[in-house]
């Protein structure tokens, strides 16, 4: 059974189990769709992470007595459901173009090396993992993906880059990402993305949810150029 | 083209923020907003704003803007020294800008955020359905990229003639304290990885001092001091709510503020409430503080009575600063020079005469009348009626003093008491009577050869009662109401008459008013009297049904001489403008 846990004065968090799994990932699908179709003004925001949801309420609507009313409702409304379907049913499959290794990739080779793989290797075994989105945070339509396969699964750099591109496909540990804007970082980049993860002003703002399921596609670079030039004039 | 405030200097940091960005934490996206909300919300409360209008966020300050037009802003929040054109002005209260005026903030004195307003809020695009600007995801702002304000930016907004001077009586109590220089009670609900905190661990937390470091901004406030550890040696990441305190391995606390990352996996003790996030978000480094653990009920209950103090404490009109702009207002057409003798009249008299009024409504004469070829006028008689209804609501005895054909005219519907031309009866009546203030509007004043005189300077003595003895006779306070120069009381400003066209009257009072129709300044003097007395006593009264009633008795417009529907030669329409912007100033309607 899930427990839920106070988190601040205006919410509280519900912990489907202790790591992430494809049952704990769908019963949190299934709850965050239960909640929102129950259209409840008091509920803000859901932010589904890994193995919790935090349940964002307007305090001026409700208290912490009602909210985690609802949320019981919605554990128990969701069990038989969650356990019956399989998994990621309701997420969708979104494949993902990746242009792997040169200037884009500087940390592709450095991985060979100590996997003692080549490059292409790697880059294969990037491609042949379907990857569940565990959460999006740290910055908007920073996606988590996981696992990475343990060959190449490689730790963070110890010195962050102060600027890492936009598009960038990075490993830490067994998770992959790709950066959805510039920003500091401390991932090892294995390539590079046209797909723009996070845009403010075009639909959709974030391609991927919690609950999709992610598959990488080696591109050369003429296909990565043809495609940022055809992501741009859109 | 769309005009504003344009940015001379950015300063440290000042940022756009409206009340945030909700509803899109599942995409990374975060909350932003104002840190510290309820000095955000008051400066949106003293311009009369939505609660959530786009203001400015000042850190530490340095901010300058030059006003590409006239409205109205008011700052609040941190204590910050600021000049318009070099004046020091004042926080927390309306303050008047005009095109082409220098606004500058010096840099904190007490605190690290002050907020500035502008009538209207400004006009920004939303991005997730706000305007907040968050540089760390270049979202929000003045372009939508999250970019603090620069220099040459145009920060679009609305110009505004009038707005009630309003004023913060109480500031919010982590302003007002001497929370700079006293640790302050921070108050925290546990929750999240909290029980995986020792009770010794709490102990420490809980009971011993920290510091504000110098790593704090709007994503996060790290702390110093007794270090404290979980026993969670690996955690997964998840979501993060406003003023989570996170414990990374290191032992110092970092408290999760507005542009915090929406997910993380550091354990957390607990969070802080909104009352002490204000607190904490004007703290600078190096100031004290320490944690108390409050239950979620009592939590709640403290959210609740902040929303209640919230809506509650409103803005009270600062009734002298309304006299000002009342003043400003009735003289703007300057149709006989009102507006240049206005500068001679104390800045404040429109306030003064409402309090004496306020003082003094026992038993009011008013004497008005003004006789044009056998008639009377319509400017005078209207906003004597208004007084003496508002004098009624007050609950107070008024009479309307005046000559024929005025006086048989409203008789029936109004207590008069009649004076004769040649027949100086003053005073038997003020024996009788014993009024406890007199006031004259549109009344003719003697010059000082003695005889009255019209605009035109035509000797209308033998056609005049004698209302000038009243003021000469009686003891009680007296205020006049004049808009040409031949009214009593304008023997205030005689000396400066005599640049007007006009045979000025040596007749003085205790306060006089002026305005471009005597009628409306009888409305100026009832919306300042209706602040003060707290009581709308411009709620009830129909201009244009009772200048019709006047006309259908007789009166003729002043100017013209005319019979029409019309006072000095405005019209319904144009004095129903000036009582609605009266009413606006005051908070009326």
């Amino acid at each position: 059974m899930p427990s839920i846990q106070n988190a601040g004065e205006n919410s509280i968090i519900v912990y489907f189990g202790d790591k992430p799994s494809n049952s704990v990932s769908s019963h949190i699908a299934e709850f965050c769709n239960y909640i929102k179709m129950k259209h409840e003004t008091y509920i803000k925001d859901l932010i589904s992470s890994y193995a919790s949801v935090l349940v964002i309420f307007d305090p001026s609507q409700t208290n912490h007595l009602i909210a985690t009313k609802i949320v019981k409702n919605a554990i128990i409304s969701t069990q038989e459901a969650s356990k019956k379907e399989d998994s990621h049913k309701k997420g969708k499959l979104v494949q993902l173009p990746v242009f792997y290794g040169g200037i884009n990739g500087p940390d592709l080779e450095r991985i060979a090396n100590e996997a003692r793989l080549t490059a292409d290797e790697v880059a294969e075994i990037h491609q042949s993992v379907s990857y569940s989105v565990y959460a999006i945070g740290f910055a908007p339509g920073f996606a988590y993906l996981g696992e990475v396969d343990s060959k190449i699964a490689t730790p963070r750099i110890s010195t962050p880059r102060k600027l890492v591109p936009k598009g960038s496909v990075a490993i830490a540990d067994k998770q992959t990402a790709v950066y959805p804007s510039a920003s500091l970082g401390g991932w090892n980049i294995i390539g590079i993305c046209p797909v723009p993860m996070f845009d403010a002003f075009q639909k959709p703002h974030v391609p991927l949810r919690v609950g999709d399921t992610v598959k990488f596609k080696s591109i050369d670079e003429n296909e990565f150029n043809a495609l940022k030039m055809e992501f741009k004039n859109k | 083209m769309i005009d504003g405030f344009k940015v001379v200097n950015g300063g440290i940091q000042s940022l756009i923020q409206d009340s945030g960005r909700f509803g899109f934490n599942h995409l990374g996206i975060t909350t932003s907003g104002p840190m510290d909300q309820e000095s955000f919300y008051w400066a949106n409360k003293l311009c009369r704003n939505d609660p959530n209008a786009p203001a400015i966020e000042v850190t530490i300050g340095g901010l300058e803007l030059e006003a590409k037009l006239s409205t109205y802003i008011a700052i609040t929040g941190a204590e910050v020294p600021i000049t318009l054109n070099d004046q020091n002005i004042k926080m927390w209260e309306t303050i008047p800008i005009s095109k082409g005026e220098i606004l500058k903030f010096g840099y904190m004195l007490k605190g690290m955020r002050a907020y500035l307003a502008t009538a209207g809020g400004f006009i920004v695009k939303n991005v997730f359905g706000s305007c907040a600007t968050t540089v760390r995801e270049s979202i929000g702002g003045l372009s939508q990229n999250g970019i603090p304000l620069k220099a040459s930016d145009l920060i679009p907004c609305k110009s505004y003639k009038f707005l009630p001077p309003l004023k913060c009586e109480t500031k919010p109590s982590h302003i007002d304290n001497e929370i700079m220089r006293s640790s302050s009670t921070i108050r925290v609900i546990l929750g999240y990885q909290s029980e995986d905190f020792s009770n010794d661990q709490k102990d420490i937390f809980f009971n011993s001092e920290y510091e504000i470091s110098e790593r704090n901004d709007r994503m996060g406030i790290r702390i110093l001091g007794r270090k404290i550890q979980s026993s969670i040696t690996n955690m997964l990441s998840e979501g993060i709510c406003l003023g989570a305190i996170q414990i990374p391995q290191d032992g110092q606390p970092i408290i999760l503020m507005n542009d915090r990352q929406t997910i993380g996996g550091y354990p957390k003790i607990g969070s802080i409430i909104s009352d002490d996030l204000d607190k904490l978000s004007q703290l600078n480094q190096g100031d004290k503080l320490n944690f108390q653990v409050i239950s979620k009920e009592e939590a709640h209950n403290l959210l609740s009575l902040r929303y209640f103090r919230i809506n509650k404490n409103t803005p009270r009109i600062d009734s002298r600063a309304l006299a000002l702009q009342v003043q400003k207002l009735l003289v703007k057409n300057n149709c006989r020079g009102m507006s240049s003798i206005s500068k001679f009249l104390p800045k404040d008299a429109y306030f003064r005469a409402a309090k004496l009024l306020n003082e003094n409504h026992r038993l009011v004469f008013i004497g008005t009348g003004f006789p044009v070829n056998g008639s009377f006028e319509t400017d005078g008689p209207l906003g004597a009626m208004a007084i003496y209804e508002s004098i009624k609501i007050m609950g107070g005895e008024p009479y309307i003093v005046c000559d024929n054909p005025l006086c048989d005219a409203i008789k029936h519907k109004f207590n008069t008491i009649e004076i004769k031309p040649g027949d100086d009866s003053s005073l038997d009546i003020i024996n009788k009577y014993n009024p406890s203030l007199i006031i004259s509007i549109e009344r003719p004043g003697k010059n000082k050869d003695g005889r009255y005189y019209n605009m035109r300077g035509v000797d209308i003595s033998d056609k005049c009662a004698n209302f000038d003895s009243f003021f000469e006779n009686a003891g009680c306070p007296k205020i006049s109401i004049g808009d040409g120069g031949n009214e009593i009381g304008m023997g205030n400003v005689e000396s400066h008459l005599y640049d007007l066209n006009i045979k000025p009257s040596s007749t003085t009072c205790d306060e006089l008013l002026v305005a471009d129709v005597s009628n409306w300044a009888a409305h100026g003097l009832l919306a300042i009297l209706s602040v003060i007395s707290n009581k709308n006593l411009l709620e009830d009264w129909n201009n244009e049904k009772m200048l019709k009633l006047l006309c259908s008795l007789g009166a003729v417009d002043g100017v013209s001489g005319k019979s029409s529907v019309t006072e000095d030669g405005f019209s319904p329409k144009e004095s129903e403008f000036v009582i609605k912007n009266l009413k606006r100033l005051s908070c009326l309607c």
